[in-house]
């Protein structure tokens, strides 16, 4: 009777030490699920701001073009005079950046045929929004003069894999034993 | 020997004590644990789905829903009042029933001129703003007027 006493008791501490570590783990999993949707909702919610700023900039871009295409209207040559005009949106637009002038290739495609821009507006410390634009000009009334070639997020930083581990270092562990003995 | 089996049974009884005490005050614990865990991952499930329904939404006013009635096509049940939709779901996001209650509330007001939207999320547990933009590029013709 005596041998048996306290058994109960030590496998009710063990069972209830089990238990108390899964409901730990649980609540730690779905705090990390918490933090995990949050910090989702607000990368979300940043890429639409710099998708908002974006837009900004095209239409800025679509009414210095407008400025532009009236202008060279008026002239004799009106289609030299549009892409040589674009030569100093950079100027006017400080976002803006041209990568490209004029293709002079007349049987490229209207897809290549044209002066791209880009620009980019940053999402969050390691990400930006670039966009890449094709401004051509627009020979019918119904004519856009850009369309959007690319419109996608970028990493900024590049991501390093984190490859340490922590594992023990036996010439250290044996110089801390015999330092050890020594000084007993 | 009467004394010893007293003894043993006083002995067994104080244990007996000591364990039930034990087990209510761990099984109390563990309760309230599982409990907070059950309502945080509850809450985060439901983030999760009201994200992706404001991303969804905000997909639909790119595409080309960029006015209240045409939003309203794409969602039964959604009340107009003049520049703001109201979409409600429940937790399984469908849309809200005739007196089914709802859990999240997507409220979507239209600047039309701007080309933007605001889109508030509205739960019991927390609420979150997204801004959706649109884009429609200029014509000759737009631009020569």
């Amino acid at each position: 009777m005596r041998k048996m006493t306290g058994l109960s008791l030590m496998v009710l501490i063990l069972l209830s030490l089990c238990l108390l570590t899964l409901s730990l783990l649980s609540v730690s999993e779905a705090m990390t699920d918490r933090s995990l949707s949050i910090k989702s909702a607000e990368h979300t919610e940043q890429y639409y701001a710099a998708d908002l700023a974006a837009k900004k900039i095209l239409e800025d871009i679509d009414e210095t073009l407008a400025g532009i295409l009236r202008n060279a209207v008026k002239s004799n040559a009106p289609e030299e005079q549009f892409y040589r005009s674009l030569v100093n949106i950079k100027a006017i637009i400080p976002d803006v950046s041209l990568l490209s002038t004029v293709s002079t290739d007349k049987e490229a495609s209207s897809d290549q045929y044209g002066v791209t821009l880009a620009f980019s507006v940053p999402v969050s410390e390691n990400q930006v929004l670039t966009a890449m634009l094709m401004v051509s000009y627009p020979a019918k009334d119904n004519d856009t003069m850009m369309h959007i070639l690319s419109w996608k997020t970028i990493n900024t930083q590049e991501w390093e894999a984190d490859i340490s581990q922590k594992v023990l270092r036996l010439s250290t562990a044996s110089n801390q034993a015999t330092k050890e003995i020594k000084d007993e | 020997m009467n004394k010893n089996t007293r003894t043993g049974s006083h002995l067994f009884f104080i244990e007996f004590f000591i364990v039930l005490s034990f087990f209510l005050i761990v099984s109390t614990v563990c309760l309230r644990l599982f409990a907070a865990s059950h309502t945080i991952s509850t809450d985060a499930s439901l983030r999760c789905r009201s994200l992706i329904l404001q991303s969804s939404v905000a997909a639909l006013l790119q595409a080309g829903a960029d006015t209240p009635e045409k939003l309203c096509c794409h969602f039964q049940g959604s009340i107009i009042k003049e520049n703001t939709v109201k979409l409600q779901f429940n937790k399984e996001l469908e849309p809200v029933q005739n007196g089914e209650e709802a859990a999240l509330c997507l409220i979507v007001t239209f600047h039309c001129e701007e080309m933007y939207a605001i889109l508030s999320l509205h739960s019991s547990s927390f609420d979150n703003d997204m801004t959706a933009s649109w884009y429609r590029p200029m014509t000759r013709k737009e631009a020569l007027q």
